[in-house]
């Protein structure tokens, strides 16, 4: 195709950077489209985990300066009745409809909204609120013996969670080399240093809502169906996104909730969540226990591997955290089970954080691997080439493009794999020094997406998608597509996104924005290329075969160069073209192939640590990934950099405690919910193979948000047993769990 | 909104005044601390009292006989980077610049340090029992989450720990906190400022409402030349200790002469134990006389099921301190 571009590849600066350096960017919050200022809204939230409401007392409310109104389920019908259709139109975080009824399931729930003038007495207002319950009994405890169990049956990407493939039993009783370990991953939280925040505002049947939200289309329509609109009569725009890594994704009842009260109020309404609010309105990472085996032969070839998840829901809130997907199709392994239970709680809902399912269950697989692999005495590498397969374990197919044991290569070489000594041996000062690796992987995922281009007459190419920019670099990426398919330079190119009234495009998860848009941009640049080359005929020029060039103020092929006024005579209108595609890859519905399409890694990790003390430092970590053809060497490297930096939190930090009498999360705030500072990061050795994937899309590109987060935590957990010899099969690992055990 | 008034003091007698007339009144500085607390609702004053236009307290002033005098409006900054501090006690300086962040620093006062609220997972949370909160409410960390609490002097009220880095340092520097108040000037020993829980743990301090520190003294010691502070936490920056210690030696020939040691994070307020210095005068400077003085500083500690790792840990870092201050000595 194009490898000899000019622009893929290269690293592009952003092209909003010079907007969010500056603090110009407007994001949700900071949104002020009218002349009236926004009424300012607070949530109220249940503090009992299960129950009913009985009633609310005002009274210290009504009198406040400024107040203006409380709404609640007594209010009527302020939300249409919601279950997340079957269409699959709009998905919600959760399955009920806010301020329906009496009902409370968790804490946190949000069961009313004060609006004030002021965000003060907003805040005032909202805490002198009493409300009044009947508790009920409440399961709260991972272990409560009477909680529903439930076995689903798909994931959200219509993957089977439960995996069944040949006799494991059979297979572990002639096993001569077995591990069975359970390990556990605490819960997580997204924590995006931008809050959720939904401005909403109405001109008649029409709402506009400033949403802080990963999918704008989603949005959409999700708020056009709970306020009784057709999807045209309401707008959702997202020009800025603080960060989401997933809790922005599916759409939550606060944004339904800031419409309902714009309406019901005649006025715009602005609901920004505190911190505290994050916590327990838009999902989190659950906890999750998982029990794996595997077996293999002398030779380390796998002969068994089961591995099952036990993980909690909400009660109104499906997600599953679906730990053995990647288990099921990784590894050669005709003896394979894979089961997902799912227990009960009146705990606040999950939802997908960066690598649902991957990020913890590479946890758990990638270290039962090393567990393996000392078991054998072989090596972690060794081990993982030896069950090395071109075949997706689940459906047979040939991977499009799998370059995995290069992966292996490459980072073994760049962290110096071949230092590696026995377990607890190696000692530099004051430290135990160890190497620890892990295989990452994440699907390939493409959705419909259509797309606007346009080029008027100065030359500049519009390019117009329904897609969002979370502070991946989409902006500049879809500038370098667009660019790249003309010839010219990303400058020349403006990215209209972040509006749902835009040509639907995909929601921002999944790593599938540059994938699917890939494919969009190509159509619609086939098409205007088409377009422009009738308009050059129309217009008298004879053309030959050579490609379109956008070349400031003229349109070239080959020897032939018009000037754009000439193409676009004054008065006339800018040339446009739509296209796109209605493909699907990597979830149900998707286009019959008979291929598999997923992105592969290695990552590999040093630790340091004191051998007193027990604190782990992480000098290095390598990550070597074939993610298709990398569109921005930049932005994608940071995306690389920002993934290992999750995986370091994941591995050593992070960790919302909960308490199983009250249900309350324990530490919801920045301040007691550690995630990596500057000083904690060191070396991170990034290299991605860039080999493109056409088969995937024409642009050769691969997601690559979230797989630089899965493998981390195991790459590291690894490590610390080579420089220790204690495994620890929980997270995070702290100074705590090594103590005892430290070799003196 | 629950509103405050704000009062500028410009003078200690108009800031005691102020604190008289309200019973309900906090003073405030940097206020890094309280407009947090505020925030949450577990601070409720119905008047603020601006002192940062009291003069003349925000220097730090060197002693003739080695010590210091540190204004209470004397910013972390300013404390931690100055140059006799650095000299005559760089266990302050380091203990200083291993807590909070530079921003922080910036803004925080050594009066208010003094005076900050630990940092209990269940102290700023309303739904959650507190006997320094809500007094008589219970204690929701003794059976929760209290890996961050502490394991000597604790009491059956209370077993949160004191989150300061600085006043480790001086505690093992015998500081004296000067107050002014109604009844005039007096001298705290550090030992008593800070209070144990005990039956009363919403009584934090040993200080009347009326009264306002004007300074902190940390007397002359010369062998503090050789002191240091370390700190053992979660994350490298912006996390409380889950063990500190500072330190001080003075050697004669191969023997103790004389030691200073504080401990951070493990106590209800900062820790010192003379029978743990004591063990260690005198004796040969050894591996083995430092970790008798490390049990010997342990002795009676409660440990909790999420905390007791702090106890081995800080007898760890206490050998390995001490014998980095040996090495410094010699």
């Amino acid at each position: 195709m194009n490898l000899e571009s000019k622009v893929i590849g290269k690293p592009v600066s952003r092209v909003d950077g010079r907007l969010k350096t500056t603090g110009t960017a407007q994001y949700s919050a900071d949104q002020r489209p009218s002349e009236d200022r926004p009424m300012h809204a607070v949530l109220v939230k249940s503090g009992i985990p299960s129950g009913r409401i009985t009633g609310f007392d005002l009274s210290a409310v009504q009198g406040m300066d400024g107040f203006v109104r409380f709404l609640s389920h007594l209010d009527g019908a302020l939300i249409r009745s919601i279950k997340n259709p079957a269409d699959g139109s709009f998905a919600a975080g959760e399955e009920y409809t806010p301020f329906e009824s009496d009902r409370v399931d968790f804490v946190g729930q949000h069961i009313g909204l004060v609006v004030a003038r002021a965000l003060e007495t907003a805040e005032a207002a909202a805490k002198a609120v009493v409300v009044k319950y009947e508790a009920s009994t409440a399961r709260i405890a991972f272990d409560s013996p009477d909680a529903e169990v439930r076995q689903p049956i798909l994931y959200n990407t219509g993957e089977e969670l439960q995996v069944s493939r040949g006799d494991v039993d059979a297979a572990l009783a002639k096993a001569t080399h077995t591990v069975q370990a359970t390990y556990t991953t605490p819960i997580e939280h997204h924590n995006p240093i931008e809050p959720s925040a939904t401005l909403a505002v109405w001109d008649g049947d029409h709402v506009t809502v400033y949403d802080a939200t990963q999918g704008s289309v989603n949005d959409k329509n999700y708020v056009a169906f709970g306020m009784s609109l057709d999807p045209e009569n309401v707008r959702v725009l997202n020009p800025f996104i603080g960060g989401g890594f997933g809790c922005k994704g599916f759409t939550w009842p606060h944004s339904l909730i800031a419409a309902a009260a714009a309406r019901v109020l005649d006025a715009p309404v602005l609901l920004v969540l505190s911190r505290k609010d994050m916590y327990t309105s838009c999902g989190h990472r659950p906890y999750t226990e998982q029990e794996v085996t595997l077996a293999a032969d002398t030779d380390g070839v796998l002969t068994a591997t089961r591995h099952l998840t036990d993980s909690y829901r909400s009660p109104v809130g499906d997600h599953v955290e679906p730990c053995g997907l990647t288990t099921a199709m990784l590894y050669r392994c005709d003896n394979l089970e894979v089961a997902h239970n799912v227990r009960v709680l009146n705990r606040p809902s999950g939802t997908p954080l960066r690598s649902p399912g991957e990020a913890p269950g590479t946890f758990a697989l990638e270290s039962a691997m090393d567990e393996l692999a000392e078991k054998l005495g072989m090596d972690p590498v060794e081990l993982r080439r030896r069950n090395h397969t071109d075949i997706d374990q689940r459906n047979g197919r040939k991977w499009s493009s799998k370059h995995l044991l290069d992966c292996y290569d490459r980072g073994a070489e760049r962290i110096g794999w071949a230092r590696r000594r026995a377990p607890g041996t190696w000692r530099e000062g004051k430290d135990l020094v160890g190497l620890g690796m892990a295989t990452a992987c994440y699907p390939g995922y493409r959705t419909p997406t259509q797309t606007r281009l346009t080029l008027d007459r100065d030359g500049t190419l519009h390019v117009a998608v329904a897609v969002q920019d979370i502070g991946t670099g989409l902006y500049t990426v879809l500038a370098q597509m667009v660019a790249d398919r003309f010839r010219t330079s990303p400058d020349t190119v403006r990215v209209l996104i972040g509006d749902s009234d835009l040509p639907p495009g995909p929601l921002a998860g999944g790593s599938m924005t540059t994938a699917s848009v890939a494919a969009a941009v190509d159509d619609a640049c086939r098409v205007l290329s088409e377009t422009l080359r009738a308009r050059l005929v129309k217009i008298g020029k004879t053309l030959g075969n050579e490609p379109l060039v956008v070349d400031g103020g003229a349109l070239r092929t080959g020897a032939l160069s018009v000037p754009m006024t000439e193409l676009i005579p004054t008065g006339s209108p800018a040339i446009a073209a739509e296209g796109g595609t209605n493909d699907i890859y990597g979830f149900a519905g998707g286009v019959e192939t008979d291929k598999s399409f997923y992105s592969f890694g290695a990552i590999f990790a040093e630790v340091r640590i004191d051998r007193d003390y027990g604190i782990i430092r992480v000098p290095k970590m390598t990550g070597v990934f074939d993610v298709g053809r990398v569109i921005n060497a930049k932005t994608a490297r940071s995306q690389m950099l920002g993934g290992m930096t999750f995986g370091i939190g994941m591995a050593l930090m992070e960790e919302t405690f909960i308490d199983d009498k009250t249900g309350r999360f324990v530490n919801p705030s920045l301040g007691e919910y550690y995630v990596p500072v500057n000083a904690d990061v060191h070396e991170l050795d990034v290299e991605m193979l860039d080999i493109p994937d056409y088969d995937f899309n024409p642009f050769g590109a691969r997601g690559l948000g979230e797989i630089s987060n899965v493998g981390a935590s195991a790459a590291i957990a690894n490590a610390v047993y080579n420089a220790t010899g204690i495994r620890v099969r929980h997270l995070p690992i702290r100074l705590d769990d090594l103590l005892e055990g430290l070799p003196r | 909104m629950r509103e405050f008034a704000l009062i500028r003091a410009e003078t200690a007698d108009a800031a005691i005044a102020a604190l008289t007339a309200h019973p309900n009144a906090r003073l405030i500085a940097g206020g890094t601390n309280l407009v947090d607390l505020m925030k949450e609702g577990v601070e409720t004053p119905t008047h603020l009292i601006d002192i940062n236009g009291l003069g003349g307290l925000d220097d730090v002033q060197a002693r003739g006989n080695g010590g210091l005098m540190i204004g209470a409006l004397a910013s972390n900054s300013a404390v931690a980077w100055h140059s006799d501090v650095q000299v005559r006690f760089p266990m302050m300086s380091e203990a200083i610049l291993a807590g909070a962040t530079t921003q922080l620093r910036n803004m925080a006062t050594m009066g208010g340090n003094l005076l900050q609220k630990n940092r209990c997972f269940y102290y700023a949370n309303h739904a959650a029992r507190c006997n320094k909160r809500a007094p008589g409410s219970g204690c929701d960390a003794m059976d929760g989450v209290n890996r961050m609490c502490a394991v000597l002097g604790t009491s059956d009220h209370c077993i949160a720990a004191h989150p300061s880095d600085v006043c480790v340092a001086l505690r093992a520097l015998d500081a004296v906190v000067h107050v002014t108040g109604v009844n005039g000037h007096r001298a705290i020993d550090f030992a008593d400022f800070h209070k144990r829980p005990g039956d009363t743990p919403h009584v934090e301090f040993e200080l009347a409402h009326d009264e306002l520190i004007l300074g902190i003294e940390v007397p002359g010691l010369p062998f503090a030349a050789n002191s240091t502070y370390l700190k053992l936490r979660d994350r490298t920056s912006y996390a409380f200790a889950l063990v500190s210690i500072a330190a001080a030696l003075k050697l004669e020939g191969d023997t103790v002469d004389d030691v200073r040691l504080a401990v951070g994070s493990v106590g209800t307020v900062p820790w010192r134990s003379a029978d743990a210095e004591d063990a260690m005068r005198g004796a040969p400077a050894t591996a083995e006389t430092f970790a008798k003085a490390a049990d010997i500083f342990f002795e009676g500690a409660i440990p909790r099921a999420g905390n007791g790792f702090k106890i081995e840990l800080a007898k760890r870092a206490i050998v390995r301190v001490m014998e980095t201050l040996k090495e410094r000595a010699i």
